[in-house]
């Protein structure tokens, strides 16, 4: 059988994971992490926050209703590789136009699968995160263990701007369904191609911002709004970002709303510090507490770093904590429009639970600009 | 909102006998709802009429009574217990109607007893059809065409105008009752006609039929607060038309998109908000997967076998939950007491779950198979593994029924096997086996039976992965088989089918034991993982654990002392929860003993499957090759394992796994043994001077003409080896024998057929006894029907009502030499038959039997618990044994049969057991006791006598 493919997995640290290719042959780095749905394979493949990252399905069936166009997050798949315990071909879901084996090799992403996905998302959640090596080939043409270990060494995830590969080349403007609609600006740090649907399924306006455009370039298109998006990388190094939002954060009265990537953006435009996890929070099941209310909600997360909530300055507030780790999930201005939750309200994966928090927002800016107009 | 104070004591209302439809889930939540409720302080009081309960258990509740569940004996509790609130979701639909109607006579309200969790007018918005479906179209969620219909005339009406099929429903009906599919007129009428029959309200519900579209379940949680999550969702392989208690169930959902999994979520959460539910619930949806159109089918505001099932297939104790959110408490201030983590995160499993009905028609041969609207299995299994495939297979042979594989046979033609998959029975999966063998393509099966290509090709792998073995059966095959779930036995199967040699004189252990070997030294191992709840995102020392075919194995052996007990796999006629009550007392009893216990088990429902009650759990199917890698995985401190409690089951390991050079606790594999000959058990009674009725084995016909004469007539048959009763009969004449021996066939020469002189209008006597072998603690118990009703169906009598002291002295006295003769450690079970005075012994079990809850706790003396601690070397001497029941108290147990189910069976008892479970009464006095047995059986009073307990 000559073209049954092989796959090997290569820790930086030199732990060997051997088991079937699939998807593209070649070799790829990246961070390796895991993720708990048990749905939305595609969807995760397809977020740009999965961007420089090994993703491990931790469900062991990846692939039983197929892949499509309505799935996808993106233009392309951001993840370097995927593992999973099976790869399934599709068994005729009417969204589906192809196996996920097939669409993973036209993405030109390896897989690895037939592997014990289980005792390898221990060994990452006891290790934490960690650069890794995974090539999928022929039988023979596999590189070496100590090629591919070097090269996962070669990867130092945290200083590299991934922010540039997924952010929009270009500033494009998606005119309002409705003309009462407020006009917002989300600064694409690598947003997933459902929040966009979602501010235009509520009608709104919606400039999408590369991550290259400062404060004033983004003021120039006068939002009524800004919604900072996610994305991938850490964001303490994304000076630029960071700017660009504490520059939108100075505006006052603007409505500024941050998910994911860009809660942490405001954190950090604001004075406060953010901390690398040890494995993070990549999930559809994630339990987050609104500390006003006691309010509890289910919600989709991908990320690796999160804000520090003692480095946060005064007028600033946490609105939401993790419920299993107590990690910041929620954080707010005291007195100006200006907030970020650590989840994704947007689903896309995911529960809609706080789809909720979109429209708030796009209240917030629909108030916005009646003021601005009586100012 | 922290737990609302107010609340220092709570009844806990049960589910009275297991009847179809209603099993051991409701033992499993309502022992969890007393545990939770307990822990935080809350005296409770339990009512349930069923004694082979844990919940019924002097120490689970604060105070217990076995008592009727009707309207005047809970009202009794109540006044004298005062409560200050009633859980009604822990007893199914038999507490949810109870607790309407004592709300309706006015008696929550006069002693100010609060319904704590969902309130009444919540289940009675999810319970009428109508107003629910009115509530639902209200808040933009999409219900069926339908209308309710007081007679024929309407509901032709309603086809006139939305067309046949339909389906025609009895309201508040359990397990399907009264339901089914009118595909025309003539349907329609009888269906209409039955479900009026059994409808409560006078009406019958009528609802445009989906049949074929999936049919998809979600678990919720909600609390007063408004916070909701999912605990899991299922997803039927059977579709739409089939009840769901008796379709083929995996866990998640294999074949939903995001988008389908996160709208239907949406919806069942839309549900429970508008239904403003504050405790579990159950939401099933129809979802056409060929254009993404949903409708929601049916909600049950509480717990129920679903939940039970969605429990130990996540390891989230939504029970437990449940009773903490009935106590005030908001989900985000509880904490999971084994993971540590909040209870809020909603589970992720990285395994695959299937759950399998097991049917009862092995035992009700006469009756239709068809499967369909109304429940009619009596139990099920679960297993759990890394794929489909591995789960089903490993489900297939945890069913315990003759077929432990999908097997490829001549039998299937091609109209048989078109049938079978147009028309559901439980042999779908074989016709759908064997439409892959013949070449039938994926797309074929799917339009005629409806079930999901995805599932198709699952099946049609494992036929691939067959095909493979039996062509060349090496290392590398072997552990691929493995992966996908074969067992050893079928993998052997394969290896002799291909060499075609069966060597003369082998023993199917040895061979078995080879066959491991071999794939031992090919590397082919079992590793264990465990279910944490949360696919591996965070550290948990969850005790629960199934087996898989990969790298790690995450079962560290436990350490110190321990003991495995073997529990007794799916609930059936003749092996039902009253194995699991015994099971439970074991681990108790080792856990007070400083021993570990570990259990083995596969059914879902029960308590002994609570994760949290043992030191570990291993969900397995109870086969030969399993249990042995549980023992294995074990061995090191591990001082043998107990096979008396998991009824014939598990008795049935015994001999293999001790040829195994497995140390069996108890009663030697030898005693057993003698027990299960009648050869030597007819020596050991001459041997000890106790009569028998005259008796033969018959291997053949001739035997048959030779034998016949000397026993004379009427004579009792059955084939050796049976369980609770199959095939026996009672028979009066030699012609009605001759062709009693014709129907059995080629059955005969495999299994001698036992022919016993049948003693007319004897008194049956049913002993439990528990034993070192040398003393002995004896239940006696009087049965009511006279001989000939199998043990299993007839009422009986404790303290003995009309046995002379004559009498019950030789019972002491040959219980008395038996135990001592067999060396009986642990429980046996003896039963007599007393004609003229003299005792005659019947039948000698080395083992629990189904009367040691009732005998438990008619005596109050655990017999299970002294049985475990004589197993662990005690003598009977050492163990002070109180009696706990008062002077002239009477407990009569009577039983619940099925008829209802099967209209076509005769309704009449006879040595075959027929009945699903049972109800204790105690009074002062025998009437009294009798009544209450009754009444707890869910009799009324104005019931003729032929429709009791039916």
């Amino acid at each position: 059988m000559a073209d049954t493919l092989y796959g090997l997995l290569v820790t930086a640290e030199g732990a060997v994971v051997r088991g079937l290719g699939g998807g593209a042959q070649g070799t790829a780095v990246g961070e390796l992490v895991f993720q708990t749905g048990m749905v939305g394979y595609q969807e995760a493949l397809t977020d740009p926050s999965y961007a420089g990252q090994i993703l491990i399905f931790t469900y062991p069936l990846v692939g039983s209703y197929g892949t499509g166009a309505l799935a996808g997050q993106s233009s392309r798949v951001h993840a370097r590789a995927a593992i999973m315990r099976d790869m399934m071909s599709s068994a005729g879901h009417r969204d589906s136009s192809g196996d996920l084996n097939a669409f993973l090799q036209d993405e030109g992403t390896p897989a690895l699968y037939g592997v014990d996905t289980r005792s390898l998302v221990k060994q990452v959640r006891l290790h934490g995160v960690l650069p890794a090596a995974l090539a999928v080939a022929t039988q023979g043409r596999l590189p070496d263990v100590a090629e591919l270990q070097k090269l996962a060494q070669s990867l130092d995830y945290d200083c590299v701007d991934y922010v540039v590969e997924c952010s929009t080349p270009e500033l494009t403007w998606h005119p309002q369904s409705r003309p009462e609609a407020p006009r917002v600006a989300l600064l694409d740090y690598g947003a997933k191609k459902g929040m966009l649907e979602r501010l235009q399924h509520a009608g709104a306006g919606v400039w999408l911002v590369p991550s290259t455009m400062t404060a004033g370039e983004v003021m120039a298109l006068q939002p009524d709004g800004v919604l900072v998006s996610n994305g991938p990388g850490d964001p303490a190094h994304l000076g630029y970002a960071v700017e660009t939002v504490r520059g939108l954060m100075e505006q006052g009265q603007l409505p500024v709303f941050g998910i994911c990537l860009g809660h942490q953006l405001i954190a950090l435009a604001a004075g406060g510090r953010t901390t690398k996890m040890r494995f993070g929070h990549r999930g559809i099941n994630q339990p987050v507490l609104e500390t006003a209310t006691g309010r509890m909600s289910i919600t989709t997360q991908n990320h690796g770093y999160t804000v520090d909530p003692a480095s946060l300055p005064p007028d600033f507030y946490i609105t939401h904590t993790n419920l299993n780790d107590g990690t910041v999930e929620g954080l707010a201005h005291r007195s100006r429009p200006i907030w970020g939750v650590q989840w994704h309200p947007e689903a896309f994966p995911g529960p809609t639970d706080t789809h909720g928090l979109i429209e708030s927002f796009l209240a917030a800016a629909s108030n916005a600009a009646v003021e601005g107009t009586h100012a | 909102m922290p737990r609302d104070l107010l609340i220092k004591k709570a009844l806990i209302i049960g589910s009275g006998p297991i009847v179809i439809g209603q099993a051991a889930e409701f033992d499993y939540a309502g022992t969890q709802a007393c545990i939770s409720c307990r822990e935080e302080g809350v005296k409770v009081v339990l009512v349930n009429s069923n004694p082979a309960t844990i919940q019924t258990d002097p120490d689970m509740a604060d105070a217990v009574y076995i008592e009727p569940l009707t309207v005047e004996s809970v009202a009794g509790i109540i006044a004298r217990e005062r409560p200050d609130g009633l859980i009604a979701t822990c007893g199914g639909q038999t507490a949810l109607n109870l607790t309407m109607e004592l709300e309706k006579a006015g008696v929550l309200a006069h002693y100010g007893v609060r319904v704590l969790g969902t309130s009444t007018y919540s289940i009675r918005l999810a319970e009428d059809r109508q107003i629910f479906a009115d509530l639902m179209t209200a808040s933009g969620q999409p219900v069926l065409a339908h209308t309710t219909v007081a007679d024929l005339w309407s509901a032709s009406e309603f086809t006139a105008k939305h067309g046949f099929p339909v389906v025609v429903r009895s309201p508040f009906s359990l397990g399907g009752t009264g339901s089914g599919h009118a595909a025309n007129e003539a349907e329609l009428e009888n269906l209409v006609g039955d479900a009026l029959k059994l409808s409560r309200t006078g009406n019958v519900l009528l609802e445009r039929s989906v049949a074929g579209w999936a049919e998809i379940e979600y678990e919720v949680l909600r609390d007063s607060a408004g916070n909701s999550m999912i605990i899991c969702n299922m997803e039927n392989m059977d579709p739409m038309g089939v009840h769901t208690g008796e379709s083929i169930v995996v866990a998640p959902s294999q074949t939903l998109s995001d988008g389908d999994y996160q709208r239907l979520r949406s919806a069942a959460l839309d549900i429970v908000r508008s239904l403003d539910v504050r405790g579990g619930c159950n939401c099933q949806f129809a979802l056409n997967q060929a254009t993404g159109e949903y409708a929601i089918i049916e909600v049950n505001p509480r717990l129920s076998r679903s939940s039970a099932l969605a429990s130990k297939a996540t390891g989230y104790p939504i029970a437990r939950v449940a009773a903490k959110i009935a106590l005030g408490y908001t989900l985000p201030e509880l904490r999971n007491d084994i993971t540590g983590a909040s209870v809020c995160a909603e589970p992720a499993l990285d395994y695959v779950v299937v759950k399998l009905p097991r049917w009862p028609f092995d035992k009700f041969r006469s009756v239709d198979r068809h499967i369909g609207m109304t429940m009619k299995s009596t139990g099920e299994v679960m297993a759990i593994g890394r794929s489909f495939e591995q789960a089903f297979l490993k489900g297939l042979r945890g069913l315990d029924v003759r077929s432990s594989h999908l097997e490829v046979t001549e039998s299937w033609i091609e109209e048989k096997i078109a049938c079978a998959l147009a028309h559901p029975t439980p042999q779908r999966p074989a016709a759908i086996y064997n439409a892959i063998a013949q070449g039938w393509t994926t797309e074929r099966i799917t339009r005629l039976s409806h079930i999901h290509p995805w599932f198709i090709e699952r099946i049609r792998s494992i036929y691939e992965m067959e095909a493979l073995c039996s062509a060349d059966l090496s290392g590398v095959h072997i552990k691929a088989a493995k992966r996908i779930g074969f067992s050893d036995e079928h993998l052997l199967q394969l290896e002799r089918g291909a060499t075609g040699t069966e060597a003369r004189g082998e023993r199917p252990i040895e061979r078995q034991l080879q066959f491991r070997q071999k794939r031992l030294a090919a590397g082919v191992r079992p590793t264990y993982k465990m279910v944490d709840t949360c696919a591996g995102e965070f550290t948990a020392s969850t005790p629960y654990f199934y087996s898989t075919y990969e790298e790690e194995d995450e079962a560290k052996p436990l350490e110190g002392r321990k003991v495995i007990v073997l529990g007794s796999g799916p609930i059936r006629i003749g092996q039902g929860i009253e194995f699991d009550y015994s099971s439970v007392h074991a681990v108790e009893a080792l856990k007070a003993q400083g021993v570990k216990a570990i259990v083995i088990n596969n059914n879902p429902e029960t308590v002994s499957t609570d994760y949290s009650l043992s030191d570990r759990l291993y969900f397995e199917p109870l086969t030969f090759e399993e249990v042995l890698n549980v023992v294995e995985q074990e061995a090191a401190g591990l001082l043998g394992v107990i096979t008396q409690f998991g009824g014939q089951t598990a008795l049935n390991l015994a001999r293999p796994l001790a040829e195994a050079g497995v140390q069996i606790l108890g009663t030697s594999i030898g005693s057993i043994a003698a027990t299960e000959d009648r050869q030597e058990m007819a020596a050991l009674c001459q041997e000890l001077n106790i009569p028998t009725p005259a008796w033969a084995i018959v291997h053949s016909q001739d035997d048959l003409e030779a034998l016949a004469p000397q026993i004379g007539f009427p004579v009792l048959v059955r084939p050796s080896y049976v369980l609770g009763g199959r095939g026996m009969k009672i028979i009066y004449d030699p012609d009605e024998l001759k062709s009693y021996f014709h129907a059995l066939g080629p059955h005969l020469r495999r299994h001698p057929v036992l022919v016993d002189r049948f003693l007319e209008d004897a008194i049956e006597i049913d002993v439990d006894g528990v034993s070192d072998g040398i003393n002995l603690f004896t239940v006696v118990m009087e049965q009511i029907e006279k001989a000939g009703v199998h043990s299993g169906d007839s009422s009986c009598v404790y303290p003995p009502q009309t046995l002379s002291n004559a009498v019950l002295k030789h019972v002491e006295s040959y219980t008395l030499s038996l135990a001592q003769r067999l060396k009986i450690v642990g429980l046996m079970n003896v039963q007599y038959a007393v004609k003229d005075e003299t005792v005659y012994l019947l039948e000698v079990n080395a083992r629990a039997s189904r009367t040691v809850p009732f005998a438990s706790k008619a005596t109050g003396v655990p017999l299970a618990r002294i049985a475990t601690r004589l197993m662990l070397g005690s003598a009977l001497s050492d163990i002070d044994i109180k009696q706990g029941s008062k002077r002239g108290q009477v407990s009569v147990k009577t039983v619940v049969l099925p008829f209802n189910k099967f209209p076509t069976l005769p309704r009449k008892l006879g040595p075959e057991m027929q009945s699903t479970g049972e109800a204790m009464g105690v009074d002062a006095t025998f009437a009294g006791a009798v009544l209450k047995a009754q009444l707890g059986a869910g009799a009324r009073p104005s019931d003729s006598a032929d429709g009791l307990g039916a």
